[in-house]
């Protein structure tokens, strides 16, 4: 397998961590970064489980939610229209 | 990529089935929240009520969706693309909102298009792609 080389920089321990966590699973420091890079585009090519449900939401938060939208929005755009008064 | 419009945000944390389908069909990877959007949606959060309901569930639905894609900061390339377009519509007459120049350029500087339920006014910048959300998901 191909490999490609790059440098890092971590905050203050971070890399200590790291070592003791290789340490503790018995493979190199190299391996554990490579298997959080691996994790993490795995988990960014993914929607949180039940992100599109709306089991996490009543019924009642879900009618207001829907019901409020419109005025939301206009408040967003009334606060767009506000200019501060020209500098003189 | 896509950049979210803050006009997409807002449906998004209503819950709007219509925008949600349409987020599915991108991967959270390839969608991008930034921070001129973030700016009107705290703007937006701190209009209504503190400690009402409907505040808590909004913010918690903005956090679930800040959580779920990618972050970018107003960047160097967005300010001097800002510019640029600001000064164009300017010598062409037609000026916009400067929050949609600013969110266009975040666009712009990424190679990214804007997911928008508004096209009239970002349709003015020069070169940015833009997906109209208004129209109906495709199957």
């Amino acid at each position: 397998m191909r490999v490609a080389n790059t440098s890092v920089h971590f905050p203050e321990g971070m890399l200590d961590e790291l070592d003791r966590l290789a340490e503790e699973r018995g493979v190199s420091r190299n391996r554990v970064i490579v298997d959080s890079c691996r994790q993490t585009l795995r988990t960014q090519r993914q929607w949180p489980p039940g992100f599109f449900s709306n089991e996490h939401r009543t019924a009642v938060e879900l009618r207001d939610l829907r019901e409020g939208a419109e005025e939301f929005a206009r408040a967003l755009t009334t606060g767009r229209r506000r200019r501060a008064p020209p500098l003189r | 990529m896509i950049v979210l419009h803050t006009n997409v945000v807002s449906a998004l944390m209503h819950r709007l089935p219509t925008a949600l389908s349409r987020l599915r069909m991108s991967e959270p990877v390839d969608v991008v929240l930034c921070s001129p959007v973030a700016a009107e949606i705290h703007y937006g959060l701190s209009r209504l009520a503190a400690g009402s309901r409907r505040r808590t569930v909004l913010a918690d639905e903005y956090a679930r969706l800040r959580e779920a894609v990618v972050w970018t900061d107003w960047t160097e390339a967005a300010a001097s693309e800002f510019g640029r377009q600001k000064a164009l519509l300017g010598a062409r007459g037609s000026a916009i909102e400067d929050m949609d120049i600013a969110i266009g350029s975040v666009a712009l500087a990424l190679g990214a298009r804007v997911a928008t339920y508004d096209v009239r006014h970002l349709e003015r910048l020069e070169g940015l792609s833009i997906d109209d959300w208004s129209e109906s998901p495709a199957p």
